[in-house]
């Protein structure tokens, strides 16, 4: 056997004892009284980011093909190239952290209608259901809603996954931030907490729960006039 | 597929008194495997057999709403002796035949009955169903035989075999292009090619072979009528001619098996009969790996195109393996026995013993598992262009340009120099599991839930290797380690160079030292390496297996238990990984030095005590994995 076979093994080796790699997922949406705002949407990989980085020097692992450095770049530029083209969706910034495998895209929009298109979208262009948010701002009456289905079709595609795939999901979590200009008079998501300043609204599930249907995301919030 | 399955398992469960099936064998067969159900039963009873998971799962899944069975006898086999499974080639077919003993008629044919709708036909003593498919099944008081019968397509491809049988040549897609009426008027049987092959491949008589023509006729016709006609000429006739061949030359084979006299069987092969062991609950024989991938390469279409002489190379190759299943462990022993040539060349490759101060930086307390390999590097580089040599000169295209190629390669490549840098032999350690902090990027909110990145440390587990190598000459692999640290790709600190994996924990450890190329991921290793201090513990057995072997393999199951951390890897959700490697006992495998012309190869897993012997302990493992 040749040395870097064995180097290759020792790889494989690292992916398998590494303890469960996980991630987290943060959308935020800052939201200004007329209906304008910025949403910024993170992936932070940075948990596992030594098994990722051994995952990066191998072809392939568990019976996927591994991304290229090029191939990530060019799934970011596509995200951008797609939000400049969108109706109402300005000032898209990205960045992509390869040290620490963090990557976030950002934009502002005219209204949340804009997000929702967008959503829409690619909801569209997926073959299979899955779940599905919108946005609501009533600027007048000061109402925030956020919709949310879930689709069983996430649980069966999370079942079809080998069971050292399922183990990403483990310990991952989805995030998401609501901050206004104006502070918060109620809101009705029990999973969901006020921020101090009570300017913010912040609800954090693990990846399971969106997985099984029991995290939900439907949060009316009223605001303070 | 599940019944398929389960009938197998049946297969491999009976058994016949050795001597009597062992002579339906035929002379020229070239792989024979046996399984013995005396042995078998001597280590789990029928009672056991029956109620255990496997057993239960069998009796399910052949019982029928209105025939429920009870017991694994109940299907009439002789699960007391000896089964068989044997493969048999000649130039236009290969055979893959079983041989299982029968004990009740009567039941095995009321169980047939419950899983085939077909027929049973009596033709004096020897039965058979109505019409047989691709598996011939035929059967007499004491033996069930299956027959598959595979055409050897080269042998098809031949201009007069085809015009013999009526076939048409193939397109590159391996079907014909005329259209398939043709076929049936064009249909020309030859009678007498039949008979003559047939009797070549069969030695059978010609009376049985002639009411076979009729049938086969028929079975062409009918199954041309029934033709598609999807608007281009495509044609089949050439996969149904071969299909029928192939049916009828499995039931002739399954009724000469049936009928052979005892002299024309194995039982007179003296090679054959030195693989049979008495204590060996199973065992198999190669005759001749040589013959077996002539008839391989020959039964696939564009075998010839690859052209690789394989079948000169292992020419008078052989093979016997012997499978115990003792209280204390199981253990396959494999002889493999190779032609003088090939062991000439063997000898001189394997001719270095691996590096006895290697075991100097093994320490058995913490290691989990190793390999050990010793080859002679200036041997291999001498020996084994021959070998490529011998392969590839016999291509149809190039085969004179990768011959002198081959030469050129010998003649520019200075053996003794490339040896002296790494001698051949070499060592690989899984010598334990260590944690290493790992740093981290997560948020942390404020009063308004914005965010400040903050960087946290974890702790992950990193597996240790410890690859050693002999060197003679390191100045080489000196220049390039100074070549690296120059390009500053490796650095330089306490006596050895690391090179660090980029973002990961890992890191890979160089020194040189007497004689010995050390590759490691420990730290602490390496600078107990490097200042001598290494606390080295070996016990006799491994150091036995290394050295005594040109290679071995061990993994200590109790040492991967215990170092494992299982639960923070979240691997096991069912628990099954953690009760296999806590039951676990070591598992090793040793490929002797030649001794002759021949290499034997002990493949063991150790039984834990808790368990009776190794059978059972193989039916605890398939019942825990398998609910």
């Amino acid at each position: 056997m040749k040395i870097d076979s064995y180097l290759k093994y020792s790889l494989l080796f690292v992916i398998f004892f590494s303890i469960t790699s996980c991630f987290e997922i943060i959308e935020e949406i800052d939201l200004n009284s007329d209906g304008t705002g910025t949403m910024t949407f993170t992936l932070n990989m940075s948990r596992s980011k030594s098994k990722l980085a051994s995952i990066m020097l191998l072809d392939s692992v568990n019976g996927y093909k591994v991304p290229s450095k090029a191939d990530i770049q060019k799934g970011l530029d596509d995200v951008v190239s797609e939000l400049q083209k969108a109706e109402g969706i300005t000032n898209i910034k990205k960045t992509a952290d390869y040290e620490n495998f963090i990557f976030s895209v950002k934009c502002d929009f005219n209204k949340l209608d804009n997000i929702n298109k967008i959503t829409n979208k690619v909801t569209s262009q997926q073959k299979s259901k899955t779940a599905n948010s919108s946005f609501l701002f009533d600027n007048k009456k000061g109402v925030f809603k956020r919709e949310y289905s879930y689709s069983s079709e996430v649980k069966k595609q999370y079942n079809k996954l080998k069971t050292e795939n399922k183990k990403v999901f483990d310990d991952a979590s989805y995030t998401v931030i609501y901050r206004f200009d104006k502070e918060v008079a109620s809101q009705n998501n029990q999973q969901a907490k006020v921020s101090k300043s009570k300017k913010a609204v912040m609800q954090r599930v693990s990846a399971m729960d969106v997985i099984n249907g029991s995290g939900d995301f439907t949060t009316q919030i009223q605001l303070k006039k | 597929m599940k019944k398929l399955l389960s009938i197998a398992l049946i297969c491999v469960t009976a058994f016949t008194t050795a001597q009597n099936n062992s002579s339906k064998i035929p002379s020229d067969a070239a792989v024979v495997a046996t399984i013995k159900g005396q042995n078998l039963l001597q280590l789990m009873s029928m009672e056991e057999l029956n109620s255990s998971f496997m057993g239960t799962e069998i009796i399910k899944e052949l019982s029928r709403k209105n025939n429920k069975f009870s017991a694994l006898e109940d299907f009439g086999f002789n699960l007391n002796a000896s089964s068989h499974y044997f493969y048999q080639a000649n130039d236009s077919v290969n055979y893959n035949a079983f041989l299982v003993p029968i004990k009740d008629t009567t039941k095995f044919e009321d169980f047939l009955k419950t899983q085939s709708k077909k027929e049973i036909i009596n033709n004096n003593g020897l039965k058979s169903l109505e019409s047989n498919n691709e598996v011939a099944i035929v059967w007499d008081n004491s033996t069930l035989v299956m027959v598959v019968a595979s055409p050897n397509k080269m042998y098809f491809q031949d201009e007069q075999v085809m015009a013999n049988y009526g076939l048409k040549k193939d397109n590159y897609y391996g079907y014909n292009t005329e259209a398939t009426a043709e076929v049936v008027e064009e249909y020309d049987y030859d009678e007498e090619e039949v008979e003559e092959t047939v009797t070549e491949s069969t030695e059978y008589e010609e009376e049985e072979i002639v009411e076979e023509e009729v049938e086969i006729e028929e079975t062409v016709i009918e199954s041309t009528e029934e033709d598609y006609d999807y608007g281009y000429t495509y044609d089949n006739s050439n996969y149904e001619i071969k299909k029928a061949l192939s049916n009828k030359w499995s039931l002739l084979k399954a009724e000469q098996i049936l009928l052979q006299a005892p002299s024309r069987s194995i039982i007179k092969n003296k090679s054959y009969l030195k693989s049979l062991d008495n204590k060996a609950e199973a065992t198999l024989w190669v005759n001749d790996f040589g013959q077996l991938y002539s008839n391989l390469l020959g039964s696939m279409y564009y075998g010839q195109l690859a052209g690789f002489d394989l079948a000169s190379m292992y020419a008078n190759n052989g093979l016997t393996a012997k499978l115990f299943l003792e209280n204390d462990k199981m253990m396959l022993n494999t002889t493999y026995i190779m032609s003088d040539q090939m062991a000439k060349s063997y000898k001189i490759m394997t001719s270095r013993k691996l590096n006895k101060k290697f075991l100097n930086y093994v320490n058995e307390d913490r290691m989990i598992g190793f390999m050990s390999y010793a080859m002679d590097t200036e041997g291999t580089l001498i020996e084994y262009p021959k070998l490529i040599k011998s392969i590839y000169s016999s291509m149809p295209e190039f085969g004179e340009e990768a011959a002198l190629g081959v030469d050129l390669f010998s003649l520019l490549l200075d053996e003794e120099a490339v040896a002296k840098v790494l001698k051949g032999d070499m060592l690989f350690l899984l010598s334990g599991i260590s944690k290493q902090d790992v740093t981290y990027t997560t948020y942390e909110y404020n009063d308004d839930y914005e965010y400040v990145e903050v960087e946290k440390t974890k702790t992950e587990t990193v597996p240790d290797f410890l690859l050693m190598a002999s060197t003679e000459d390191p100045s080489m692999i000196n220049k390039l380690l100074n070549y690296s640290a120059n390009k500053q790709m490796v650095t330089f600190n306490n006596g050895y160079h690391t090179f660090k994996i980029p973002k990961s924990p890992l890191a890979i450890h160089f020194t040189i030292k007497d004689g010995i190329v050390f590759l490691g991921t420990s730290e602490a290793e390496m600078e107990k390496i490097v200042s001598g201090t290494f606390d080295a513990k070996v016990s006799k057995k491994s150091k036995k297996m290394m050295l005594d072997n040109s290679y071995s393999i061990f993994v200590s199951a109790k040492q991967l238990a215990a170092q494992l951390p299982i639960d923070e890897m979240g691997i096991d959700r069912t628990g099954k990984l953690e009760w296999f490697l806590n039951t676990s006992e070591d598992a090793y495998i040793t490929a002797s030095k030649i001794k002759g012309n021949t290499v034997n190869t002990e493949m063991v897993i150790e039984v834990p005590k808790t368990e009776e012997n190794a059978l059972k302990y193989l039916f605890n493992i398939i019942e825990k994995f398998a609910k």
